[in-house]
């Protein structure tokens, strides 16, 4: 389960609204590898995993990632407020405004809506943390480039701070698959551990048992 | 001052956070073990100062408020402009 804190986990205080700054950054709510894909990728994950280690790490990055999630709308919320309807066509938020008004809904950059289709769960330790390392790799050039189109330093401060999550949640991933990936080669796919038991790799034992 | 007590502990809140994503990958470090432990005891010590001096800290659904009222609902949240500066 989880509970809700009032409070973002970095403030976001952007004075100067921004429609055409809404519409690249909610690339990082829903787009390919935005924060909703992020959680949700590391929260599934979790059901498919035999180790503690990698049970932890996915439950509390995945659980970070919704507060990244809610960090990228609130910069998209607060830079489509108070909008004329000249900006709104202006800007080219028209599109988006038509559907949405002012919700702030998963969609890439381009418009697309989010698809469970950028997410993968394998149930394989080290296909899912190979996935997760790209993962973070790819939500940390979306930032790069996001930081590149924006020139508002309201804007920039939690875009660094996102970016910086990318990176640490991606020494962590490598940490786990570092520490694991040996053990899970040699255990289940040199000695064959997992396979032998009852002649199925879903038999593998959690540590906990 | 309310806003720089409350800036100190979701500054603490984030050190306790990473300190458990690091614990996740090396669950025998007695060093993160010691922080952790130091900055869960900073945590209470800065919420106690700041419930002294302004009354609940965070509301949550299941605090039992000084007030009685559904204090829950009052704004600003957290996503609104100037939520840093309630």
């Amino acid at each position: 389960m989880w509970k809700y804190e009032k409070k973002l986990q970095y403030p976001v205080n952007i004075k100067n609204p921004n429609p055409k700054y809404a519409q690249i950054i909610i690339s990082q709510y829903g787009g390919p590898d935005g924060e909703l894909g992020a959680s949700m990728r590391y929260l599934t994950q979790r059901y498919g995993q035999p180790f503690n280690e990698v049970k932890g790490i996915l439950t509390d990055v995945g659980t970070e990632e919704l507060a990244h999630l809610e960090m990228v709308c609130a910069m998209v919320h607060q830079l489509t407020r108070n909008l004329s309807e000249k900006e709104i066509v202006e800007s080219g938020f028209d599109k988006y405004f038509v559907d949405h008004t002012n919700a702030v809904y998963p969609v890439a950059a381009a418009g697309i809506p989010w698809r469970a289709e950028y997410i993968a769960a394998k149930g394989d330790v080290l296909a899912d943390l190979h996935e997760d390392l790209a993962a973070e790799q790819k939500a940390r050039v979306t930032y790069d480039n996001l930081i590149r189109l924006i020139d508002d330093p309201d804007i920039l401060d939690p875009l660094k701070f996102l970016r910086e999550r990318e990176i640490v949640h991606y020494q962590r991933f490598g940490e786990a698959n570092l520490t694991h990936s040996n053990r899970f080669i040699i255990d289940y796919i040199v000695v064959g551990k997992g396979l032998s038991k009852h002649g199925s790799p879903f038999e593998i034992d959690s540590e906990s048992n | 001052m309310k806003k720089q007590l409350k800036k100190k502990i979701f500054q603490v809140d984030f050190a306790i956070h990473e300190l458990s994503l690091y614990l996740d990958t090396h669950p025998t470090s007695k060093k993160a073990m010691e922080l952790l432990r130091e900055y869960r005891k900073l945590r209470s010590q800065l919420i106690n100062e700041y419930e002294r001096q302004f009354g609940d800290y965070i509301v949550t659904t299941d605090d039992v408020s000084a007030t009685g009222c559904w204090e829950w609902l009052e704004n600003p949240w957290p996503w609104e402009i100037n939520f840093m500066e309630d």
